[in-house]
């Protein structure tokens, strides 16, 4: 009998820890919300065309984030400006020796206002003198479960020696990238990361911490990657004519998609020319 | 077919030598072929079929020479149309009406040599980009007009004066003689 009550009794308690040791957390910046807070009010783009003077000073800011949802073992909702600053230099790092880059400005999201839209994206470019400036919005998923044989977190000295915590952060890293004096789109690119791993109890919280921020650090590697490739991209779109709306000037002050082009005025001209022709003759 | 393999770019002096010939045939769209192809085909219809030949022929040559000076004078990532041997068939076209006899062909060929000056020193003036879809090189308008000049002054043949062709009256007169 005494043995049924003892059973019961660790089952209650084990099932008791299964349930107190998950920790989930989901840190999010939405660029829509940024930019478009009011979505029926969606500014449309200028008409105007956009014309990039090489080099270029390029701005990168992470978009305002909303608070995380979630327990999350300590750590804030907001990113500590420090670790901010370090992976917007990953980016930078990875652009500054690229010829049509000038200079790459970090532009801390302090100055961008949540749901700010192009009206704080305006005054930041005005701000920080830079034409083209990259958002970088980020979607992070933490988790953390107990293993089946995390009971023997019942002994105290278990909490802190036993790696019976599975966690698991995923990363999603989005840049895209605005040409602001005419608001317009001119390309995006993603970055991402996971990883997973083990701690004790008592180190949850630290290890979501620092899983936290090194998958940041993967993505945003991850994402300048990507972000040179589609850079590339781009300009080989410009050059083939499929972004006729992006014209390029290089330093030379030629445009890099040039042509032989004769123009309707001198065509039509010439056509004229053939009509007098019959009149004079 | 895949247009960015003939257009003309720096890789044409890096052994992709026939982007110095396809980067004049390329274009951007309809619109562009288009507008070059009117720069080509009016000129070249006013002008008898053997000064049209000699200077279609003087194309082929003159054309790799265009491409090998814009790669020298310009800076471009990419180069596509055929208006530099539209304004070489232009003025080519144009110098040849001036040699004409008849005041209509000379009034044409003055004419062309206006319009001409007058696309050159628009562009040269900055106003090249407008009534175009792609950004100009007035580089490739210049080389194209001078290639011209060069065109009619080494291929097309000098015509006989009309005065000193002999007229059946002269041929009466000289027989008369014996």
């Amino acid at each position: 009998m005494s043995r049924r009550i003892l059973f019961a009794a660790l089952l209650g308690m084990v099932l008791l820890l299964g349930c107190s040791f998950a920790r989930q957390v989901h840190r999010r910046s939405n660029l829509m919300s940024y930019l478009y807070p009011k979505a029926t009010e969606a500014p449309l783009p200028s008409s105007q065309g956009v014309r990039l003077r090489l080099p270029l000073r390029v701005g990168i800011a992470f978009v305002p984030s909303e608070a995380a949802y979630g327990q999350y073992g300590g750590m804030g909702a907001t990113m500590p400006g420090t670790v901010e600053k370090n992976l917007l230099n990953v980016l930078r790092d990875a652009f500054k020796s690229r010829d049509w880059v000038k200079e790459v400005v970090v532009i801390p999201s302090n100055y961008l206002t949540p749901g700010g839209g192009f009206t704080n994206l305006d005054q930041v470019s005005q701000m920080f003198g830079v034409d083209v400036i990259a958002l970088v919005s980020v979607d992070q998923f933490q988790s953390s479960d107990p293993y089946p044989i995390s009971f023997l977190y019942l002994s105290i000295v278990g909490a802190y020696v036993l790696p019976l915590d599975h966690n698991d952060t995923r990363t999603l890293i989005d840049a895209a990238v605005f040409y602001v004096p005419a608001r317009r789109f001119l390309l995006r690119a993603p970055g991402q990361s996971r990883i997973t791993g083990h701690s004790t109890a008592v180190d949850v919280g630290e290890s979501m911490r620092e899983r936290s921020v090194k998958g940041l650090s993967m993505a945003m590697s991850d994402l300048s990657v990507n972000l040179s490739k589609e850079a590339d991209a781009f300009k080989q779109d410009i050059i083939s004519g499929e972004r006729n709306d992006v014209e390029v000037i290089n330093k030379q002050g030629t445009s890099i998609r040039t042509s032989g082009s004769i123009g309707w005025l001198w065509a039509l001209s010439l056509l004229l020319l053939v009509a007098m022709r019959r009149w004079w003759s | 077919m895949n247009a960015e393999l003939f257009a003309l770019t720096p890789a044409a002096a890096h052994g992709e030598v026939w982007r110095l010939w396809t980067g004049h045939l390329v274009h951007y769209d309809f619109r562009h072929f288009l507008t070059n192809a009117i720069a080509i085909a009016v000129p070249i219809s006013l002008i008898d079929r053997r000064s049209r030949r000699s200077i279609v022929l003087s194309m082929t040559l003159l054309a790799p020479v265009i491409s090998l000076a814009l790669l020298m004078g310009a800076h471009f990532d990419e180069y596509r149309g055929a208006s530099a041997l539209a304004l070489a068939v232009w003025v080519a076209s144009a110098l040849a009406l001036l040699r004409k006899q008849s005041a209509s062909d000379r009034h044409t060929g003055a004419a062309l040599i206006a319009l001409a000056i007058g696309k050159l020193a628009f562009e040269t003036a900055g106003l090249g980009h407008l009534w175009t879809e792609v950004a100009p090189l007035p580089l490739a308008h210049i080389a194209g007009a001078i290639a011209g000049a060069i065109a009619f002054i080494t291929i097309t043949p000098a015509p006989t004066p009309h005065s000193q062709r002999p007229t059946p009256l002269d041929q009466t007169i000289n027989t008369a003689q014996y």
